[in-house]
C-alpha cells in the first residue's frame, strides 16, 4: 500500500517527519513490523541491518617487530538495538554502498593495531588472545559507529623474513626425523616379518614336501604290496588248489591202490595163491608121478637087467663054449697073438674099467648125489648119455653083448655100475676060461645077487 | 528508549555467556539471549572471567557495553 511500509527483518524503518520526546532520536525507528507513514509529512527510509563483510590485507608488524603480510576477513553488521541504528543510520543512510568499504578502512587500521599488540606465536597460536585484541582494538570504535563485529578472521599470514618456516624449522625436523626413524623402523619389522613369513613358508613348503614324499612312499609302498597282493592271493589260491588237488591225488592214488589191492593184488594173490598152490600139487603130482615112474622104470631096469644078465649069462656061456672051442682051436695058433691081445686087452680093459670105473664113480656119485633132487628126467639123460660108453666098456671083453640101454633114476647108475661089475666079472670070468690065471680084480660071480644093495646106499 | 516498540529492552539482569575470556583491564565479550536472538556485548569485570563463564548483567555501560558478573548456577543459553 502507498502509505504503509513494511520493514524486513534484515531491515530498520526509520521514519522522520514527526516530533519525539526530548532525549529520545527525532525520527522513529521501526523493525520488525510496519508501520503507517503520512505521505508529505513523513519520510520513511530503510535502513540495511544485514551482514557485511571487509577484506583486509595489510603489512603489520609484531610485537617483536617482525613483519608480517596479514589477510584477514572481517565481518560486521549494524547492531540490532535502537542506539546502534540511531548511530548507524546518522551515518550510513545515504552511504549503506559504501558502507563497506569506509569499514574495511577503518577495520584496517584495527588490524595493524591488533597485530602490534601480538606476537608472532600468540597469533598462530592463542586464538582467546587475538579475539580479546580484536575486541579490545576494535569495539570502542566501531560502537560509536553503531557497528557490531562478529568476527575478524584473519586468513593468511605471509611471512617474508622467514620468522614462522624458521619457528617451524626444528620441530618440522624434528618431526621430519621422526617420521623417518618410524618409517625405517616400521619397515624393518615388516622385512623381518616377511623374512620369518618366508621362513615360515619355506618350512612349511618343507614339511609338506616331505609329508607328501612320506605320503608317496606309503602310497607306493600300499600300492606295491596291492600290486604284490593280487599275485600272492592268486598264488596263495593256487598252492591251495594244488594242496586241494594233491590231496584229491593222493585219495585217487588210495583208493587206486584199494582198488588195485582189490582188483589186482588180491585176485593176484589169489592167482598166485592158485597158481602156487596148483604148482605145488603139480610138482607134487610130478614128483610123485616121476617116482612112480622112476620106480617103474628102476624095476623094469631091474628087471631088464635081470634079464640081459640071464640073457648075458646065457650068451655068454654059449659063447664061452664057443669062445673055449675056438680058444682051444686058435690057441696053438696064435698064443703069442693071444698074449698080445691079452695084454692089448688087459690094456684097454685096464683103461676103460679104470675109465668105467671112474665114469661108473663120477655117475655113481652123481647119482647119488642127484638121488635127492628133483631133477631126475636131467640126470637120467645124462646117464643114459653114458651107458652105451659104459655098456661097451664094461662088455669089451665079452665082445659083442647086447646091453639094453635103461631111462630111469636111480637104476640107471646102479645098473650102469652093475654093469661095469658085471662086466669086469665077465671079463674074469672069461680069463679063467681061458686058463690063464689072472689075480682075482674083483668079487665072483655072485655079486649079481647083491646089487641091489648099492643102489639103495647110492 | 528511542522508539516506541518492543525494540528497546532493557539489559540488565539478563544472563549470558562469556565468549571472548574477559581480562583484567579490558573487554571480553558475552553473548546474551535477547530480541528473540542473540547479540554479542563487549563485557567489563572486577575480575578476569573465562570463557563460557556464566555472568548476569549488573550494569550497562553504553549500548554495546556491559558490566556483568559471574553467575555460578546459571544454565544460561
Amino acid at each position: 500500500m502507498l502509505f504503509w511500509h513494511v520493514p524486513a527483518p534484515d531491515e530498520a524503518l526509520l521514519i522522520s517527519g514527526s516530533k519525539h520526546k526530548d532525549g529520545a532520536t527525532q525520527f522513529r525507528i521501526v523493525t520488525g513490523h510496519g508501520a503507517f507513514v503520512l505521505p508529505i509529512k513523513q519520510k520513511a527510509r530503510l535502513l540495511s541491518l544485514a551482514l557485511q563483510e571487509a577484506e583486509l590485507q595489510e603489512e603489520c608488524v609484531t610485537t617483536q617487530g617482525i613483519p608480517l603480510r596479514v589477510r584477514a576477513v572481517a565481518v560486521f553488521k549494524i547492531g540490532d538495538d535502537p542506539a546502534s541504528i540511531a548511530n548507524a543510520a546518522r551515518r550510513f543512510l545515504a552511504e549503506q554502498s559504501r558502507m563497506e568499504e569506509l569499514c574495511g578502512r577503518i577495520f584496517a587500521g584495527h588490524l595493524r593495531s591488533i597485530v602490534g599488540s601480538l606476537t608472532v606465536e600468540e597469533i598462530i597460536r592463542e586464538r582467546d588472545k587475538v579475539a580479546q585484541e580484536v575486541k579490545d582494538g576494535s569495539h570502542p570504535e566501531m560502537e560509536k559507529l553503531g557497528i557490531v563485529v562478529d568476527g575478524l578472521q584473519i586468513q593468511e599470514i605471509e611471512d617474508p623474513t622467514g620468522y614462522i618456516s624458521n619457528l617451524a624449522a626444528p620441530h618440522a625436523a624434528a618431526v621430519a626425523s621422526a617420521a623417518r626413524i618410524a618409517a625405517a623402523e616400521r619397515d624393518q619389522e615388516a622385512a623381518e616379518k616377511e623374512q620369518q613369513a618366508a621362513r615360515a613358508k619355506a618350512q612349511f613348503a618343507q614339511e609338506t614336501s616331505i609329508l607328501q614324499a612320506k605320503i608317496q612312499a606309503e602310497v607306493q609302498e600300499a600300492q606295491a604290496q596291492a600290486g604284490q597282493a593280487g599275485p600272492l592271493a592268486e598264488a596263495k589260491a593256487q598252492q591251495d588248489v594244488i594242496a586241494e588237488q594233491t590231496a584229491l591225488a593222493e585219495r585217487q592214488a588210495a583208493l587206486t591202490d584199494k582198488q588195485l589191492e582189490s582188483e589186482v593184488r588180491r585176485p593176484a594173490d589169489a592167482e598166485a595163491y592158485k597158481q602156487r598152490t596148483l604148482a605145488e600139487a603139480a610138482r607134487d603130482a610130478t614128483k610123485h608121478t616121476t617116482e612112480g615112474e622112476a620106480f617103474r622104470q628102476r624095476t623094469m631096469a631091474e628087471a631088464n637087467r635081470d634079464t640081459t644078465l640071464l640073457n648075458t649069462e646065457a650068451e655068454a656061456a654059449r659063447r664061452r663054449q664057443l669062445a673055449d672051442a675056438e680058444a682051444d682051436a686058435q690057441r696053438a695058433s696064435a698064443q703069442g697073438a693071444a698074449d698080445a691081445r691079452k695084454a692089448q686087452a688087459e690094456a684097454e680093459a685096464f683103461a676103460q674099467r679104470t675109465t668105467a670105473a671112474a665114469e661108473a664113480d663120477a655117475i655113481n656119485a652123481r647119482g647119488a648125489a642127484l638121488s635127492g633132487d628133483n631133477q631126475p628126467l636131467i640126470a637120467a639123460n645124462k646117464l643114459v648119455d653114458m651107458l652105451p660108453q659104459l655098456v661097451q666098456a664094461a662088455a669089451g671083453g665079452i665082445s659083442g653083448s647086447n646091453l639094453t640101454v635103461l631111462n630111469g633114476s636111480q637104476g640107471v647108475s646102479e645098473m650102469a655100475v652093475g654093469l661095469a661089475a658085471q662086466g669086469l666079472s665077465i671079463f674074469e670070468t672069461l680069463r679063467h676060461s681061458l686058463g690063464k690065471p689072472i689075480p682075482a680084480q674083483t668079487n665072483g660071480s655072485g655079486e649079481g645077487a647083491d646089487h641091489t644093495e648099492p643102489a639103495e646106499t647110492g | 528508549m528511542v522508539s516506541d516498540d518492543g525494540a528497546d529492552v532493557a539489559l540488565t539482569g539478563r544472563v549470558g555467556r562469556v565468549t571472548v575470556p574477559i581480562p583484567n583491564d579490558g573487554p571480553g565479550e558475552i553473548v546474551v539471549a535477547i530480541r528473540g536472538g542473540t547479540e554479542r556485548f563487549a563485557a567489563w569485570c572486577d575480575e578476569p572471567l573465562a570463557k563460557n563463564t556464566p555472568v548476569v548483567i549488573i550494569d550497562e555501560r553504553s549500548a554495546r557495553s556491559v558490566d556483568v558478573t559471574p553467575f555460578p548456577e546459571a544454565d544460561t543459553l
